[in-house]
């Protein structure tokens, strides 16, 4: 039951960051992006190489739960390819990406 | 001549009448205009204080650095929790602060924590638990309190 409300929250997460309605910022630990809400926070993370880490964080800022598919386990490769996915977004978001891309546009507008 | 004594009579009550609904209006509009002056009093002054709390966490954090700099990591570990609960207790004590401001609040508590969950671990090793990196997230997070602090006291 959690795991398919993990699922539901990472697809949720995917499509507003892809609308750009979510904005993410980099975190404290290395490969790790963080959006907050006014009482929870979610982040993901890589620690390692095809991994991926999705945690949610309480009002306090404690984490109350965290997940971290295996890409090999059957059981969860829905979960992995959306947090994959999500991981993805998040970075892109947080590195203002498409207003990096957007500003190149503008400039080399003239260069066909 | 008693049809003029009526007419006379009859004119002054409706003058009175008139007179009357005037001053009950004009004072009706006094007690809206000093009901909304108080109104606008109370909500300057609830931003200012949420500003105050704001600033009082953002002095935490800088006294949490200096306590790394001077490599007093236990009394900072104290700090950390204790600045967390400071700032969620602004957001419960201050209704009045916007959904992304609450956000912003909520994502230094969930940076503190996190830096005094590396903080704890990495102390216990003897090492120099502080890194370079953690003292620029900590000077992120108290940018933004004092930003948000600003950004209330402007709207006052």
């Amino acid at each position: 039951m959690r795991d398919r409300k993990v699922v539901m929250l990472a697809r949720r997460l995917i499509h507003q960051t892809g609308a750009g309605h979510v904005k993410w910022t980099a975190a404290v630990e290395e490969n790790e992006f963080l959006v907050s809400f006014p009482e929870s926070s979610v982040s993901i993370s890589q620690p390692e190489h095809d991994r991926y880490r999705f945690s949610i964080y309480n009002d306090m800022g404690t984490r109350v739960y965290s997940v971290e598919p295996l890409m090999e386990d059957m059981s969860t490769p829905v979960l992995w390819g959306d947090l994959r996915k999500l991981y993805e977004l998040a970075q892109l978001s947080a590195l203002n990406a498409d207003e990096i891309l957007d500003d190149l546009l503008v400039r080399l507008g003239g260069v066909s | 001549m008693g049809w003029l004594d009526d007419f006379w009579r009859d004119t002054v009550a409706a003058a009175g009448i008139i007179v009357s609904l005037v001053g009950f209006t004009i004072a009706i509009y006094q007690a809206w205009r000093s009901r909304s002056a108080a109104e606008a009093v109370r909500v300057a002054m609830t931003q200012n204080l949420t500003a105050v709390d704001l600033e009082r966490a953002a002095n935490g954090i800088q006294e949490i650095r200096n306590l790394h700099r001077r490599g007093e990591w236990e009394s900072a570990l104290y700090r950390y929790r204790d600045i967390q609960r400071m700032l969620s207790d602004v957001r419960v004590r201050h209704p009045n602060l916007t959904s992304s401001q609450r956000a912003s609040i909520q994502g230094t508590i969930v940076r503190l924590g996190a830096i005094d969950r590396r903080v704890r671990e990495t102390s216990q090793t003897g090492v120099n638990p502080i890194e370079s990196s953690d003292d620029g997230a900590l000077l992120k997070a108290q940018m933004t309190l004092d930003d948000l602090a600003s950004e209330l006291k402007q709207q006052v």
